[in-house]
Protein backbone atom coordinates (compact mmCIF):
# COMPACT_ATOMS: atom_id res chain seq x y z
CA UNK A 1 0.00 0.00 0.00
CA UNK A 2 1.24 3.06 -1.04
CA UNK A 3 -1.95 5.38 -0.10
CA UNK A 4 -0.68 7.31 3.71
CA UNK A 5 3.20 7.42 2.54
CA UNK A 6 5.21 9.69 4.53
CA UNK A 7 8.53 9.69 3.18
CA UNK A 8 11.76 11.25 2.19
CA UNK A 9 9.80 12.86 -0.87
CA UNK A 10 8.06 15.39 1.44
CA UNK A 11 10.79 17.53 0.36
CA UNK A 12 9.46 17.92 -3.41
CA UNK A 13 7.17 19.96 -1.50
CA UNK A 14 9.27 22.36 0.70
CA UNK A 15 11.14 23.06 -2.58
CA UNK A 16 7.81 23.87 -4.88
CA UNK A 17 5.83 25.59 -2.36
CA UNK A 18 9.29 27.98 -1.40
CA UNK A 19 9.56 28.73 -5.54
CA UNK A 20 5.76 29.45 -5.32
CA UNK A 21 5.90 31.64 -2.86
CA UNK A 22 9.28 33.60 -3.84
CA UNK A 23 7.81 34.13 -7.43
CA UNK A 24 4.25 35.34 -6.27
CA UNK A 25 5.83 37.54 -3.54
CA UNK A 26 7.78 38.91 -6.53
CA UNK A 27 5.13 39.07 -9.40
CA UNK A 28 2.20 39.12 -7.19
CA UNK A 29 1.96 40.07 -3.36
CA UNK A 30 4.92 42.46 -3.53
CA UNK A 31 4.06 45.31 -6.52
CA UNK A 32 0.36 44.79 -5.56
CA UNK A 33 0.86 45.91 -2.24
CA UNK A 34 2.95 48.47 -3.16
CA UNK A 35 0.49 49.76 -5.85
CA UNK A 36 -2.36 49.64 -3.20
CA UNK A 37 -0.14 51.45 -0.60
CA UNK A 38 1.09 54.09 -2.61
CA UNK A 39 -2.82 54.64 -3.59
CA UNK A 40 -3.89 54.48 0.08
CA UNK A 41 -0.74 56.57 0.81
CA UNK A 42 -1.95 58.86 -2.44
CA UNK A 43 -5.35 59.06 -1.46
CA UNK A 44 -4.79 59.91 2.26
CA UNK A 45 -2.14 62.85 0.90
CA UNK A 46 -4.79 64.35 -1.25
CA UNK A 47 -7.64 64.25 1.69
CA UNK A 48 -5.52 65.79 3.85
CA UNK A 49 -3.74 68.58 1.27
CA UNK A 50 -7.81 69.60 0.50
CA UNK A 51 -8.37 69.59 4.38
CA UNK A 52 -5.55 72.40 4.50
CA UNK A 53 -6.57 73.90 1.03
CA UNK A 54 -10.08 74.27 3.11
CA UNK A 55 -8.85 75.54 5.54
CA UNK A 56 -6.76 77.94 4.58
CA UNK A 57 -9.70 78.94 2.51
CA UNK A 58 -11.57 79.59 4.95
CA UNK A 59 -9.26 81.24 7.28
CA UNK A 60 -9.20 83.90 4.32
CA UNK A 61 -12.26 84.32 3.74
CA UNK A 62 -13.01 85.34 7.43
CA UNK A 63 -10.33 87.60 6.97
CA UNK A 64 -11.61 89.12 4.01
CA UNK A 65 -14.88 89.21 5.22
CA UNK A 66 -13.44 90.93 8.54
CA UNK A 67 -11.62 93.21 6.77
CA UNK A 68 -14.71 94.28 4.55
CA UNK A 69 -16.53 94.68 7.71
CA UNK A 70 -13.71 96.90 9.12
CA UNK A 71 -13.82 99.06 5.49
CA UNK A 72 -17.54 99.64 5.76
CA UNK A 73 -17.57 100.88 9.41
CA UNK A 74 -14.96 103.17 8.56
CA UNK A 75 -16.73 104.14 5.67
CA UNK A 76 -19.99 104.82 8.01
CA UNK A 77 -17.24 107.06 9.84
CA UNK A 78 -16.26 108.71 7.35
CA UNK A 79 -19.64 109.31 5.76
CA UNK A 80 -21.42 110.74 9.03
CA UNK A 81 -18.52 112.88 10.02
CA UNK A 82 -18.47 114.35 6.57
CA UNK A 83 -22.13 115.16 6.82
CA UNK A 84 -22.08 116.02 10.33
CA UNK A 85 -19.50 119.02 9.19
CA UNK A 86 -21.49 119.96 6.16
CA UNK A 87 -24.61 120.48 8.28
CA UNK A 88 -22.25 122.24 10.62
CA UNK A 89 -20.96 124.33 7.61
CA UNK A 90 -24.38 124.91 6.47
CA UNK A 91 -26.00 125.85 9.67
CA UNK A 92 -22.88 128.04 9.91
CA UNK A 93 -23.86 129.68 6.46
CA UNK A 94 -26.99 130.29 6.83
CA UNK A 95 -26.47 131.67 10.50
CA UNK A 96 -23.76 134.13 8.34
CA UNK A 97 -25.86 134.76 5.70
CA UNK A 98 -29.05 135.67 8.08
CA UNK A 99 -26.76 137.93 10.26
CA UNK A 100 -25.79 139.53 7.06
CA UNK A 101 -29.51 139.70 5.86
CA UNK A 102 -30.39 141.50 8.60
CA UNK A 103 -27.51 143.88 8.99
CA UNK A 104 -28.39 144.91 5.49
CA UNK A 105 -32.05 145.22 6.41
CA UNK A 106 -30.81 147.20 9.32
CA UNK A 107 -28.13 149.17 7.30
CA UNK A 108 -31.47 149.96 4.69
CA UNK A 109 -33.69 150.97 7.47
CA UNK A 110 -31.36 153.26 8.97
CA UNK A 111 -30.82 154.89 5.38
CA UNK A 112 -34.27 155.05 5.18
CA UNK A 113 -35.34 156.80 7.94
CA UNK A 114 -31.67 158.88 7.19
CA UNK A 115 -32.81 159.52 3.61
CA UNK A 116 -37.00 160.20 4.88
CA UNK A 117 -35.50 162.67 7.77
CA UNK A 118 -33.55 164.81 5.36
CA UNK A 119 -36.38 164.91 3.10
CA UNK A 120 -38.38 165.65 5.42
CA UNK A 121 -35.73 168.36 6.52
CA UNK A 122 -35.62 169.43 3.03
CA UNK A 123 -39.29 169.48 3.08
CA UNK A 124 -39.66 171.63 5.59
CA UNK A 125 -37.51 174.26 4.45
CA UNK A 126 -38.78 174.28 1.20
CA UNK A 127 -42.40 175.14 3.18
CA UNK A 128 -40.64 177.75 5.55
CA UNK A 129 -39.16 179.14 2.10
CA UNK A 130 -42.60 178.98 0.46
CA UNK A 131 -44.23 180.07 3.61
CA UNK A 132 -41.84 183.22 3.80
CA UNK A 133 -42.11 184.47 0.66
CA UNK A 134 -46.29 184.09 0.65
CA UNK A 135 -45.71 185.79 4.08
CA UNK A 136 -43.71 188.60 2.47
CA UNK A 137 -45.79 189.05 -0.56
CA UNK A 138 -48.72 188.99 1.96
CA UNK A 139 -47.24 191.76 3.56
CA UNK A 140 -45.04 193.49 1.21
CA UNK A 141 -41.87 192.88 2.87
CA UNK A 142 -38.73 191.33 2.85
CA UNK A 143 -39.22 188.59 5.43
CA UNK A 144 -35.71 186.71 5.69
CA UNK A 145 -34.41 187.65 8.36
CA UNK A 146 -33.26 185.42 10.95
CA UNK A 147 -36.36 186.25 13.49
CA UNK A 148 -38.45 185.37 10.79
CA UNK A 149 -37.28 182.39 9.63
CA UNK A 150 -37.86 181.20 13.84
CA UNK A 151 -41.11 181.99 13.50
CA UNK A 152 -41.83 180.31 10.43
CA UNK A 153 -40.08 177.01 12.01
CA UNK A 154 -41.86 177.32 15.57
CA UNK A 155 -44.92 177.53 13.72
CA UNK A 156 -44.27 174.19 11.54
CA UNK A 157 -43.39 172.76 14.14
CA UNK A 158 -46.19 173.43 16.11
CA UNK A 159 -48.52 172.27 12.99
CA UNK A 160 -46.34 169.06 12.69
CA UNK A 161 -47.02 168.02 16.49
CA UNK A 162 -50.50 168.28 15.53
CA UNK A 163 -50.66 166.47 12.79
CA UNK B 1 -13.55 -7.54 -7.22
CA UNK B 2 -12.63 -5.62 -10.13
CA UNK B 3 -13.76 -2.42 -8.79
CA UNK B 4 -11.29 -2.90 -5.66
CA UNK B 5 -8.41 -3.33 -8.00
CA UNK B 6 -9.38 -0.01 -9.93
CA UNK B 7 -9.74 2.05 -7.17
CA UNK B 8 -6.64 0.86 -5.25
CA UNK B 9 -4.98 1.16 -8.81
CA UNK B 10 -6.11 4.67 -8.59
CA UNK B 11 -5.07 5.35 -5.01
CA UNK B 12 -1.74 4.96 -5.65
CA UNK B 13 0.66 7.36 -4.89
CA UNK B 14 2.57 6.90 -8.84
CA UNK B 15 6.14 7.75 -9.72
CA UNK B 16 6.05 10.04 -12.64
CA UNK B 17 9.42 9.54 -13.41
CA UNK B 18 13.17 10.03 -12.41
CA UNK B 19 15.73 12.20 -12.52
CA UNK B 20 18.94 10.35 -14.01
CA UNK B 21 21.23 11.54 -11.07
CA UNK B 22 23.16 10.05 -8.41
CA UNK B 23 21.08 6.71 -9.34
CA UNK B 24 18.05 8.28 -10.38
CA UNK B 25 16.45 10.65 -8.19
CA UNK B 26 12.21 9.86 -8.02
CA UNK B 27 9.82 12.52 -9.12
CA UNK B 28 6.37 11.89 -7.74
CA UNK B 29 2.91 12.42 -9.79
CA UNK B 30 2.34 15.11 -6.78
CA UNK B 31 5.44 17.15 -7.80
CA UNK B 32 4.95 17.20 -12.00
CA UNK B 33 1.13 18.23 -11.22
CA UNK B 34 2.61 20.65 -8.33
CA UNK B 35 5.26 22.12 -11.51
CA UNK B 36 1.68 22.69 -13.88
CA UNK B 37 0.01 24.19 -10.86
CA UNK B 38 3.37 26.63 -10.50
CA UNK B 39 3.70 27.63 -13.88
CA UNK B 40 -0.70 28.21 -14.48
CA UNK B 41 -0.19 30.51 -11.32
CA UNK B 42 2.72 32.08 -12.09
CA UNK B 43 1.30 33.05 -15.43
CA UNK B 44 -1.80 34.14 -14.58
CA UNK B 45 -0.40 36.40 -11.92
CA UNK B 46 1.77 38.09 -14.48
CA UNK B 47 -0.41 38.18 -16.69
CA UNK B 48 -3.01 40.36 -14.19
CA UNK B 49 0.21 42.36 -12.84
CA UNK B 50 1.80 43.66 -16.05
CA UNK B 51 1.75 46.47 -16.73
CA UNK B 52 0.10 47.75 -13.54
CA UNK B 53 -0.83 51.78 -13.39
CA UNK B 54 -2.31 54.08 -10.90
CA UNK B 55 -5.58 53.97 -12.11
CA UNK B 56 -6.11 50.11 -12.57
CA UNK B 57 -7.52 48.66 -15.41
CA UNK B 58 -10.00 45.59 -15.09
CA UNK B 59 -6.58 42.83 -14.71
CA UNK B 60 -5.15 44.80 -11.95
CA UNK B 61 -8.52 45.01 -10.30
CA UNK B 62 -8.95 41.26 -10.21
CA UNK B 63 -5.21 41.16 -8.88
CA UNK B 64 -5.81 44.06 -6.39
CA UNK B 65 -9.11 42.51 -4.98
CA UNK B 66 -7.21 39.09 -4.61
CA UNK B 67 -4.78 40.61 -2.48
CA UNK B 68 -6.56 43.42 -0.75
CA UNK B 69 -8.93 40.45 0.87
CA UNK B 70 -5.47 38.37 1.62
CA UNK B 71 -4.02 41.62 2.74
CA UNK B 72 -7.12 42.66 5.19
CA UNK B 73 -7.55 39.11 6.10
CA UNK B 74 -3.95 39.41 7.67
CA UNK B 75 -4.28 42.25 9.15
CA UNK B 76 -7.58 41.50 11.08
CA UNK B 77 -5.86 38.27 12.10
CA UNK B 78 -2.09 39.43 12.82
CA UNK B 79 -2.49 42.69 13.38
CA UNK B 80 1.09 44.78 12.93
CA UNK B 81 2.93 41.82 11.57
CA UNK B 82 0.52 41.43 8.52
CA UNK B 83 3.34 42.13 6.07
CA UNK B 84 5.57 39.16 6.65
CA UNK B 85 3.10 36.40 6.39
CA UNK B 86 0.21 37.67 3.90
CA UNK B 87 2.27 36.37 0.87
CA UNK B 88 2.77 32.90 2.18
CA UNK B 89 -0.26 32.66 3.65
CA UNK B 90 -1.61 34.06 0.14
CA UNK B 91 0.24 31.64 -1.91
CA UNK B 92 -0.53 28.61 0.15
CA UNK B 93 -4.28 29.57 0.14
CA UNK B 94 -4.09 30.06 -3.86
CA UNK B 95 -1.98 26.70 -4.27
CA UNK B 96 -4.46 24.51 -2.31
CA UNK B 97 -7.36 26.04 -4.47
CA UNK B 98 -5.85 25.58 -7.69
CA UNK B 99 -4.75 21.94 -6.49
CA UNK B 100 -7.95 20.87 -4.77
CA UNK B 101 -9.64 21.92 -8.31
CA UNK B 102 -6.75 20.26 -10.31
CA UNK B 103 -9.24 17.20 -10.86
CA UNK B 104 -11.24 19.55 -13.54
CA UNK B 105 -8.69 19.30 -16.15
CA UNK B 106 -8.01 16.12 -15.21
CA UNK B 107 -4.95 16.67 -13.19
CA UNK B 108 -4.11 14.20 -9.92
CA UNK B 109 -4.59 16.61 -7.33
CA UNK B 110 -1.58 16.98 -5.89
CA UNK B 111 -3.65 17.55 -1.88
CA UNK B 112 -4.44 13.40 -2.44
CA UNK B 113 -0.77 12.66 -2.14
CA UNK B 114 -0.04 12.92 1.70
CA UNK B 115 3.54 13.82 1.26
CA UNK B 116 1.81 17.21 0.06
CA UNK B 117 -0.32 18.16 2.84
CA UNK B 118 1.68 16.79 5.67
CA UNK B 119 4.71 19.06 4.30
CA UNK B 120 2.23 22.07 3.82
CA UNK B 121 1.05 21.69 7.91
CA UNK B 122 5.06 21.04 8.94
CA UNK B 123 5.87 24.17 7.28
CA UNK B 124 2.69 26.03 8.77
CA UNK B 125 3.79 24.90 11.75
CA UNK B 126 7.58 25.63 11.65
CA UNK B 127 6.16 28.92 10.95
CA UNK B 128 3.68 29.20 13.81
CA UNK B 129 5.72 28.74 16.17
CA UNK B 130 8.97 30.19 14.68
CA UNK B 131 7.22 33.65 14.54
CA UNK B 132 6.14 33.00 17.63
CA UNK B 133 9.79 32.71 19.07
CA UNK B 134 11.00 35.27 16.94
CA UNK B 135 8.43 38.01 17.69
CA UNK B 136 7.94 37.14 21.47
CA UNK B 137 11.53 35.91 22.30
CA UNK B 138 12.85 32.83 23.54
CA UNK B 139 11.24 33.55 26.82
CA UNK B 140 8.36 35.35 25.54
CA UNK B 141 7.78 31.94 23.37
CA UNK B 142 7.75 29.82 26.40
CA UNK B 143 5.94 31.94 28.29
CA UNK B 144 3.19 31.34 25.63
CA UNK B 145 2.53 27.77 26.43
CA UNK B 146 1.27 28.86 30.02
CA UNK B 147 -1.37 30.48 28.36
CA UNK B 148 -4.42 31.57 29.22
CA UNK B 149 -3.35 28.94 32.44
CA UNK B 150 0.03 27.45 33.35
CA UNK B 151 -2.48 24.19 33.97
CA UNK B 152 -2.95 23.98 30.14
CA UNK B 153 1.05 23.36 29.67
CA UNK B 154 1.13 20.39 29.07
CA UNK B 155 -1.74 20.45 26.66
CA UNK B 156 -0.02 23.26 24.82
CA UNK B 157 3.14 21.13 24.12
CA UNK B 158 0.51 18.50 22.68
CA UNK B 159 -0.72 20.80 20.02
CA UNK B 160 2.60 21.48 19.04
CA UNK B 161 2.11 17.70 17.22
CA UNK B 162 -1.84 18.10 16.99
CA UNK B 163 -1.81 20.68 15.13
CA UNK B 164 -0.19 19.75 12.23
CA UNK B 165 -1.54 16.44 12.25
CA UNK B 166 -4.87 17.94 12.36
CA UNK B 167 -4.17 20.22 9.66
CA UNK B 168 -3.02 17.92 7.58
CA UNK B 169 -5.17 14.81 7.99
CA UNK B 170 -8.50 17.22 7.56
CA UNK B 171 -7.07 18.57 4.07
CA UNK B 172 -6.02 14.42 2.91
CA UNK B 173 -8.96 13.04 4.42
CA UNK B 174 -11.63 15.45 2.74
CA UNK B 175 -9.54 15.34 -0.70
CA UNK B 176 -8.54 11.68 -0.65
CA UNK B 177 -12.72 10.83 -0.09
CA UNK B 178 -13.99 13.08 -2.40
CA UNK B 179 -11.14 11.78 -4.63
CA UNK B 180 -12.71 8.06 -3.82
CA UNK B 181 -16.07 8.81 -3.87
CA UNK B 182 -15.41 10.45 -7.33
CA UNK B 183 -14.08 7.55 -8.77
CA UNK B 184 -16.48 4.89 -7.44
CA UNK B 185 -18.78 6.90 -8.78
CA UNK B 186 -17.25 7.23 -12.48
CA UNK B 187 -16.79 3.63 -12.42
CA UNK B 188 -20.24 3.07 -11.93
CA UNK B 189 -21.92 5.45 -13.86
CA UNK B 190 -19.19 6.99 -15.78
CA UNK B 191 -21.39 10.16 -17.48
CA UNK B 192 -23.29 12.89 -16.22
CA UNK B 193 -24.25 11.85 -12.82
CA UNK B 194 -20.30 12.20 -11.72
CA UNK B 195 -20.98 16.33 -13.09
CA UNK B 196 -23.08 17.59 -10.20
CA UNK B 197 -21.31 15.38 -7.80
CA UNK B 198 -18.11 16.56 -8.88
CA UNK B 199 -18.94 19.99 -8.71
CA UNK B 200 -19.75 19.87 -4.93
CA UNK B 201 -16.87 17.28 -3.83
CA UNK B 202 -13.84 18.53 -5.78
CA UNK B 203 -14.99 22.20 -6.57
CA UNK B 204 -17.14 23.26 -3.39
CA UNK B 205 -15.37 20.60 -0.51
CA UNK B 206 -12.23 21.75 -2.37
CA UNK B 207 -12.23 25.45 -1.86
CA UNK B 208 -13.88 24.82 1.67
CA UNK B 209 -10.35 22.31 2.59
CA UNK B 210 -8.52 25.22 0.88
CA UNK B 211 -10.47 28.19 3.06
CA UNK B 212 -9.72 26.35 6.28
CA UNK B 213 -6.41 25.38 6.36
CA UNK B 214 -5.49 28.55 5.51
CA UNK B 215 -7.40 30.35 8.02
CA UNK B 216 -7.04 27.92 11.01
CA UNK B 217 -2.89 28.58 10.26
CA UNK B 218 -3.70 32.36 10.52
CA UNK B 219 -5.71 31.77 13.46
CA UNK B 220 -3.12 29.64 15.13
CA UNK B 221 -0.07 32.26 13.74
CA UNK B 222 -2.56 35.18 15.22
CA UNK B 223 -2.83 33.88 18.69
CA UNK B 224 1.24 32.82 18.96
CA UNK B 225 2.25 36.46 17.85
CA UNK B 226 0.03 38.19 19.75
Amino acid sequence: MDILNLNWEIIWVFINLGILVFILKKVLFGPVTKMLDERSKEISDTIDDANTKMDEALKTKEEYEAQLLQAKKEAQTILDEAKKRGQKEYELQIEKARQDIARMQAAAQQQAEADRAAMLEGARQEIAMLALLAASKVSQQNMNSDADRALVNAFLAEVEEQA
Amino acid sequence: MNIKEELTAALQNKTAFEIPLFGGIPVPESTVVSWILIAAITALALWLTHNMKKVPGRKQMVAEMLVGFINNFCKQNLGEHWRSFAPYLGTMGIYLAFANLSEFVGLTPPTKDFNVTAGLAFISVVMIYGASFRINGLKGGLKKFAEPSPIVAPLNVLEIGIRPLSLCMRLFGNVFASFVIMELIKIVVPAIVPIPLSLYFDAFDGLIQAVVFVFLTTLFLGEAIE
